[in-house]
């Protein structure tokens, strides 16, 4: 009988030729002694501390060539973006974990920080899981859109940014019901500084049939109620999945035109819906299994801004002083001085985009009533290690879009490169074009380790 | 992966039924108790070297479920894949989502697929192949000597319309399986080379599956560390999965 370390040397040094058969099945001995000596211990466990770090460090160059930008934009943009994650892990199960994130950009020359995550997990006899700390959660349901997901603090996007999402400040527990469902709570803490303003938010997860489905919702003193159910589920050869939220009312202030001036409202009996559903299946091309996949998706919002908002470009008076955010470079050079950082620049006046970015209530994604997307992807395109994939959005209202084609090739040991086409389209004053319509080419390109 | 020490030694030399083999590979694939075993994977593509992944494995099958949580390289680790009867998620640590979806997934990119890690339903799946190629003749594979038939697809929802299998004369045991395409290519060989006895069953301990697309691609399994001690319930639940990964 081979031993098992021989004959997988063996075999590795076949590797590259054709299979020899006569070597895999050289010894007529197809079944083995079993081997002695189990580690005693649960698998599960680490038998000591264990410290592992792991990261992604990613080059962006960008070249646009767009017109009608509302801001200055540069034509051109260069950034190194690095994310480390440090994992530590106790015998007893419980673990920290911390990912940091440094962002350079070349023009013009900044270095800033972030802590994306930091959280301590913790579980009591595997029956209640509890994570502390800013974290990233599994909440809502969908690609583009999660109307339901009440709790993350940055949504998703076409495609992904380079680095790590931002995490949400707060306590979560978790109990799991085998594998029929599971109960979560989560209660964000940012901002929290007395009873009254503490929120939390709840989640029952289930499977039945051949879907998984969930109702949530959160509770808070003087803050409208929220229900949401989304589910997902194998149909026809369809993955279809979906959600619906119902709010009772305004969940945060609204801009509002009135008497000539931008106003601040909000309206605790406005009640409102929000919807999203998607449909994907992968298809077998070339002799190759779900080598080509297609997603739909759309999203619904009954309180959504209509097209004049953005597209009123009259400079009115502000209701309240807001705001303006200061230039990043001004807040680190005044930081690494030790002088206070400024709120902001007051501003008095102005057109309706500039009162709802400084009022922090333009949400790119989710500031019309509808939207529809879709993305396509073809594995093995050119080389066996290539995908092929295109993604578009459009904002149904106001008819502007954008869309990226572009490949992704990733070697065997982390290294990816990753070229990209972007479009913007759009009329003057509407949501995907604020930054220029035009064209832009990018490439990324990093390693994982 | 799991075999019967059970078989008809007897009937060794008398070609069995293709439908009596197919059944007899699935009965064999089911385990009686939980199992936990750890996993090397050993990925090979043409031009770009070797790449090694770890993985943790546990499967149950009184309900269908199992977990698969990759552990090396670091690029991979903390991704994780988790069956529970129809409903397969797979976990993927960067974006921090579970994706809910009705079918399996290559593990970590590599040619093995979550299906070689669980029950086969073969007999839900394929049958017998029309003609010749159906019926199972004597052949060998170096000095084993096996029985090769063909099985056709039952249900459009398979990856493969057409396979050929080749099982032991003397212990039946799943030896070597070439899927073929719809239209003829030779899509994938996997072999089955070592089995190891586990509470009177047999756990296929070295696999290697050979991308016949895209030559020079293969992955070598190893499994190691087989246990068969009851597996917590709280294994088999997303929470668990997510709190090994991050």
């Amino acid at each position: 009988m081979i031993p098992a370390t021989l004959g997988f040397l063996l075999l590795g040094g076949l590797w590259g030729q054709d299979i020899d058969e006569d070597a895999l099945f050289g010894d007529s001995t197809v079944v083995e002694t079993p081997s002695v000596g189990w580690p005693a211990g649960r698998m599960d466990s680490a038998k000591a501390v264990e410290v592992r770090f792991g990261g992604v460090l990613d080059a962006v160059g960008q070249a646009s060539w767009k017109e009608g930008s509302l801001s200055p934009q540069a034509d051109g943009l260069s950034r190194l973006v690095g994310t480390g994650t440090l994992d530590v892990r106790l015998p007893s199960g419980a673990r920290a974990l911390t990912i940091l994130e440094l962002d350079h950009e070349g023009t013009p020359d900044t270095t800033s920080w972030a802590l994306r995550e930091m959280f301590l997990d913790v579980s009591v006899a595997d029956r209640v899981w509890l994570r502390a700390g800013k974290q990233v959660l599994q909440w809502g349901r969908g690609m583009l859109w999660t109307p339901t997901d009440l709790v993350n603090v940055e949504g998703r996007t076409l495609i992904d940014r380079p680095g790590a999402r931002e995490g949400a400040t707060g306590l979560k527990v978790q109990v799991p019901f085998g594998t029929r469902g599971s109960l979560s709570a989560f209660a964000p803490l940012r901002g929290v500084d007395a009873a009254e303003s503490l929120m939390v938010a709840v989640r029952a997860e289930m499977v039945l049939g051949t879907g998984e489905f969930a109702v949530s919702s959160r509770f808070r003193r003087d803050v409208p109620w929220a229900l949401g159910f989304d589910g997902s589920a194998g149909l026809w050869g369809l993955d279809v999945q979906g959600g619906v939220l119902w709010l009772s009312g305004d969940p945060q202030p609204r801009a509002v035109l009135r008497q000539g001036a931008w106003h601040l409202e909000q309206d605790d009996t406005r009640a409102q819906v929000r919807a999203s559903g998607g449909l994907g299946r992968a298809f077998r091309i070339g002799d190759v299994p779900d080598r080509l996949r297609i997603d739909l998706e759309g999203f619904w919002q009954s309180e959504g801004y209509g097209s004049e908002v953005l597209k009123d470009a009259v400079r009115r008076p502000f209701a309240d002083t807001v705001w303006q955010p200061l230039d990043r470079r001004l807040v680190d050079g005044a930081r690494s001085m030790g002088f206070p950082i400024p709120r902001g620049i007051p501003t008095a006046s102005g057109d309706g985009l500039t009162f709802l970015a400084a009022q922090g209530l333009f949400e790119p994604n989710r500031h019309g009533p509808l939207y529809l997307g879709g993305m396509a992807s073809l594995a093995k395109f050119l080389v066996p290690d290539m995908v092929l994939s295109v993604q578009g959005v459009t904002s149904v209202e106001d008819g502007s879009g954008a869309g990226a084609l572009g490949t992704r090739w990733e070697s065997l040991h982390g290294f990816h490169l990753q070229p990209l086409l972007w479009v913007f389209w759009g009329d003057p004053r509407t949501e995907y074009v604020l930054d220029g319509r035009g064209v832009a080419v990018e490439l990324r390109s990093g390693i994982r380790f | 992966m799991i075999h019967t020490l059970i078989l008809p030694i007897l009937l060794a030399s008398e070609p069995p039924t293709a439908a009596r083999l197919l059944d007899s590979l699935e009965q064999q694939s089911r385990l009686r108790s939980d199992a936990t075993a750890t996993v090397r994977l050993t990925q090979t593509k043409a031009g770009q070297g070797a790449r090694a992944f770890a993985l943790r494995w546990f499967r149950r099958d009184s309900d269908e479920s199992f977990v698969i949580l990759m552990d090396a390289p670091e690029a991979e680790r903390g991704n994780g894949y988790l069956r529970s009867g129809d409903h397969f998620w797979m976990y993927r640590r960067n974006t921090r989502t579970f994706q809910h979806v009705n079918r399996d997934e290559s593990i970590g990119g590599t040619d093995a697929r979550g299906d070689d890690f669980e029950t086969r339903k073969l007999t839900e799946l394929y049958a017998q192949a029309d003609g010749k190629a159906g019926m199972p003749v004597s052949d060998t594979l170096g000095k084993v000597p096996a029985w090769r038939f063909e099985v056709k697809a039952k249900v459009r929802d398979v990856d493969y319309p057409r396979k050929v299998y080749w099982v032991s004369r003397d212990g039946w045991q799943l030896l070597k399986e070439q899927a073929w395409s719809s239209t003829g290519t030779l899509m994938q060989t996997a072999y089955y080379l070592k089995y190891q006895p586990v509470e009177g069953r047999l756990v296929a301990t070295r696999m290697l599956f050979v991308d016949e697309f895209e030559k020079g691609n293969r992955t070598m399994v190893e499994v190691d560390q087989i246990r068969t001690d009851k597996i917590p319930d709280a294994h088999f639940t997303k929470a668990w999965l997510e709190s090994q990964s991050k």
